[in-house]
């Protein structure tokens, strides 16, 4: 083998050190919000619970759900973007 | 050529292989540092340009340049020769169809098999006979561990992180085989699946480890092994469809030629009776997904309990290979289901 001095970077430089996306701005409370549930459609628990208990401590507030198309790939952007227009605040589960 | 990648210096080969280990840029066994003369070796042989994109890896989506993938390849331990041969399974894995996002984060076991067909395996002496899912051969160690790593570094399926599968398996490492076509009554999966008689090319399904089936004797014999081990509850396909695939050796493929059985008469054989009654299904597994995912067949009647429940919606999702030795063995690889890992062939197109 000859000798090496230099070798090539193996990974996408481009995708490396990217500054982590900053989190969206929090609410106060959620009194009369729109909380939208994106659900990845794997039968579970956890969705049903978290309404449950969304409309125990907040009675003004609304629940809507999305479900997603397919539960191994991502949600088509329309389904995005349909969620973000339509909720305050948004929780996606990915249930396994 | 003008090769674009960030240079790292280092004093030696030895420090070389540690720099990988340190900026975790490796599949936890050392690596052939890519020097820019060895990837040049591998980018001009291909004669492509270093600069072409052929996908971006979910899910970090690092962008699969020629250049990229000659570096892991030439990590993997291949010769240039063998590059054609992962440029084929990378266009396949970035199909649709294989959802390599889901493939690549899911909780589920499968790897991507790389099974290779034509001239092109016997040049590259891809094993195909004894031991085929075994150590022993360059070529099929370092083919599939140049797919990982590829996976690896521009995909960046980290464990723990959003590489989520509940075990792997030891495919994870290196998962390529030759179809054993001299052994074979039938025309191989390439053929069968399109492509020109004659022709190499790359097929890549993801699937669970080989499942050990023994048996030997009359094409039925064979077949009531080989279906009995496939209807399993544990098996996705049970629940979710999709694809499945059997190998079959080479001594029991002579006894389906000897008697005239084709692949189909095989495929269609197994999707008869690999099946599971509803009664068996309802008793756990995944049937919570069943139950509430149109996965199968319409036909399947719910309410009826002795209703028996096929592997794959007809026979053709079920992939049937010659492969292995002269053994009293087949085996069998459960995929994912519906969810991916879907079977993609793709032209080796090695340079004349």
């Amino acid at each position: 083998m000859s000798v090496i001095n230099e070798v090539l970077c193996p990974v996408d430089e481009a995708k490396e050190n990217v500054e982590e996306q900053k989190i969206a701005a929090r609410l106060s409370d959620f009194e009369g919000k729109v909380i939208g549930l994106l659900n990845n459609g794997v039968p579970n628990s956890f969705f049903p619970r978290l309404e449950q208990l969304l409309k125990e401590r907040y009675p003004s507030a609304k629940v809507l759900h999305w479900k997603k198309v397919y539960n191994s790939k991502p949600a088509p952007g329309d389904q995005i973007e349909d969620v973000v227009r339509n909720s305050d605040a948004v929780v996606v589960g990915v249930a396994i | 050529m003008e090769l674009k990648s960030a240079r790292i210096p280092v004093a030696d080969a030895l420090e070389a292989v540690e720099l990988f280990f340190e900026r975790r840029w490796t599949d936890g066994l050392a690596v052939v540092p890519p020097t820019a003369e060895r990837v040049g070796e591998f980018v001009n042989y291909v004669k492509r340009d270093p600069t072409e994109v052929l996908g971006e890896i979910p899910p970090k989506y690092g962008k699969a340049t020629i250049e990229k993938l000659a570096i892991n390849t030439v990590m993997a331990g291949c010769l240039p020769e063998y590059f054609p041969v992962i440029l084929a399974a990378v266009e396949a894995m970035l199909e649709p169809e294989h959802n390599l996002n889901g493939a690549q984060t899911t909780t589920h076991n499968n790897e991507p098999l790389i099974i290779v067909n034509g001239p092109i395996a016997k040049k590259l002496d891809i094993n195909a006979g004894h031991s085929v899912f075994g150590r022993g051969y360059r070529a099929n160690g370092t083919i599939g561990r140049a797919v990982r790593l590829i996976l690896w570094n521009l995909g960046g399926n980290f464990p723990w992180t959003v590489d989520r599968s509940t075990y792997s398996h030891p495919g994870s490492w290196s998962y390529c085989i030759a179809e054993n076509e001299d052994a074979s009554p039938w025309e191989p999966l390439h053929v069968e699946r399109g492509m020109k008689p004659g022709s190499s090319a790359v097929t890549v399904f993801g699937c669970e480890a080989p499942h050990s089936i023994c048996g030997r004797g009359t094409p039925l014999e064979l077949l009531a092994g080989i279906c009995h081990s496939m209807a399993i509850m544990g098996s996705n396909n049970a629940y979710a469809m999709g694809q499945t695939l059997v190998t079959i050796s080479a001594r029991n493929a002579a006894t389906f030629g000897k008697e005239g059985w084709s692949k189909k008469d095989v495929k269609e054989y197994i999707w008869e009776y690999a099946r599971i009654p509803l009664r068996q299904l309802k008793k756990g597994g995944f049937y919570y997904h069943s139950a509430t995912h149109p996965y199968w067949p319409k036909w399947v009647d719910r309410e009826n309990d002795n209703q028996t429940v096929p592997l794959t919606r007809n026979p053709e999702d079920i992939h049937v290979i010659v492969a292995g030795g002269w053994g009293s063995f087949c085996t069998c690889h459960p995929g994912w289901g519906d969810w991916g890992g879907l079977a993609v062939t793709k032209e080796i197109k090695a340079p004349q």
